[in-house]
């Protein structure tokens, strides 16, 4: 049986030392390897790209204050995610209780990247996906997380184990109470939206 | 029949209070929604979890779909303030702080948690001048110890005393005047008459007598 190497161990281990001449290019090449996804789990739980901003650099630099403590267990990207997940959740807490103002520039989902076939179909998504954002932001960070990392990532529930700590049925239950809460305030919130999809036979699984 | 208890926008998984309640079937059938092996069955009976399923086929899309990239995410700047970030921290770690955050490390997620940390403790300096024994103190300070103990025991006994004293001679003095304001009440002989209940004037003590034998 072959053993699946991390595709990231080689940088992983350039960047243990600061003081090597190739830490420098192994930091940029780490970060460029990752920051969109970092960026896009972070928009998901804090809900806009300011604060989404924020939580990838704090998440870079917590994970290089860590990488020391990173023994190799898991894959470095379920590490770099369980980090990300953390200090976007502490970011939201921070603003929640802070009682800050949402920053003026929160796109919500205005900017959505997609790739349905028409025009037609792509404007039917993002106006779906702007509510479907504006639905994600009166979920509890715990449940956006989970949702981001599934649809982001396409997470089994093995990997959202792995990457949130919590067994496989937490993860079951977690995510069908996500599901369940977006379904409630789409519908309460969005009736007007059609957010029906395919039969039951036809939807796909992670295993 | 299952059902759901609507979310309000204030509710705690879209913000605040109640859960949705579903039968056993139905939360086994949502739980697996995301299990391509599980079977669909319940669904064709069920018109509420084929309704949430045929929710979640349609909003996949949207919930896939990846926020653009801001311009200052991809930008130089970017990268430079978080390696800036990134080297003031380690500039800044003490060797006190270095050998705390070597305690502290986080281990990766698979490796149990327990052995690591008492492994981590074990090799620290910290945990070095635990583990040494203090040497014995000699027996002039033991005897300087055993008087400043008896002393504090001694004066508290004291101050017990003089407490119990204040508070017996405070009683005594509030009988005493007890004691006066009642003798100073003039004695007066109670007359005694036997009247009827109807017939009893408002300003005099009376008592029931009852009349005929005891029960």
């Amino acid at each position: 049986m072959e053993l699946l190497r991390d595709p990231d161990a080689d940088l992983v281990a350039a960047c243990r030392h600061p003081e090597a001449d190739g830490f420098e290019r192994a930091f940029e090449e780490l970060f460029a390897r990752y920051r969109e996804r970092v960026y896009a789990i972070a928009f998901r739980v804090v809900g806009n790209s300011v604060d989404a901003l924020d939580v990838v650099q704090e998440s870079f630099a917590l994970l290089f204050r860590k990488l020391h403590g990173f023994r190799g267990g898991s894959l470095f990207s379920t590490w770099l995610f369980r980090i990300v997940v953390n200090c976007s959740i502490d970011h939201r807490r921070k603003r929640d209780s802070a009682r800050l103002p949402e920053p003026p520039d929160a796109p919500v989902m205005g900017d959505l990247v997609d790739d349905a076939p028409t025009p037609d179909d792509r404007a039917e998504t993002r106006e779906l996906g702007d509510q479907v954002q504006q639905a994600m932001a009166l979920l509890s960070p715990k449940l956006r997380a989970i949702l981001a990392l599934r649809y982001l990532e396409d997470m089994s529930y093995e990997e959202l184990a792995a990457t949130l700590g919590l067994s496989l049925g937490t993860v079951k239950s977690r995510l069908a109470r996500a599901h369940l809460a977006l379904e409630s305030v789409v519908r309460n919130r969005f009736p007007h939206l059609n957010a029906s999809g395919a039969a039951p036979d036809s939807i796909g699984g992670v295993g | 029949m299952s059902h759901v208890r609507p979310v309000s926008p204030g509710d705690d998984e879209a913000g605040g209070g109640l859960r949705p309640v579903r039968a056993a079937a139905c939360r086994d059938f949502v739980s697996s929604l995301d299990d391509a092996t599980a079977p669909r069955d319940h669904a064709a009976t069920c018109p509420q979890c084929r309704a949430h399923a045929s929710f979640r086929a349609g909003i996949a899309p949207a919930l896939r779909a990846r926020p653009a990239m801001p311009p200052q995410l991809l930008s130089r700047s970017l990268l430079e303030s978080t390696y800036e970030r990134i080297v003031d921290a380690a500039e800044a770690v003490s060797p006190l702080g270095a050998m705390l955050a070597d305690r502290d490390a986080v281990v990766s997620p698979a490796e149990p948690l327990g052995e690591q940390m008492s492994e981590r403790l074990l090799e620290t300096a910290i945990a070095d001048r635990l583990r040494s024994v203090p040497r014995p103190l000699s027996p002039a300070t033991w005897n300087e110890v055993r008087a400043s103990v008896v002393a504090r025991l001694v004066v508290q006994r004291m101050a017990r005393t003089r407490w119990a004293l204040w508070v017996g001679a405070a009683a005594v003095v509030a009988t005493a005047a007890i004691g006066l304001s009642i003798a100073e009440r003039p004695t007066k002989r109670p007359n005694i008459v036997f009247a009827d209940l109807s017939s009893i004037p408002g300003d005099v003590d009376y008592f029931v007598v009852r009349h005929g034998a005891p029960r």
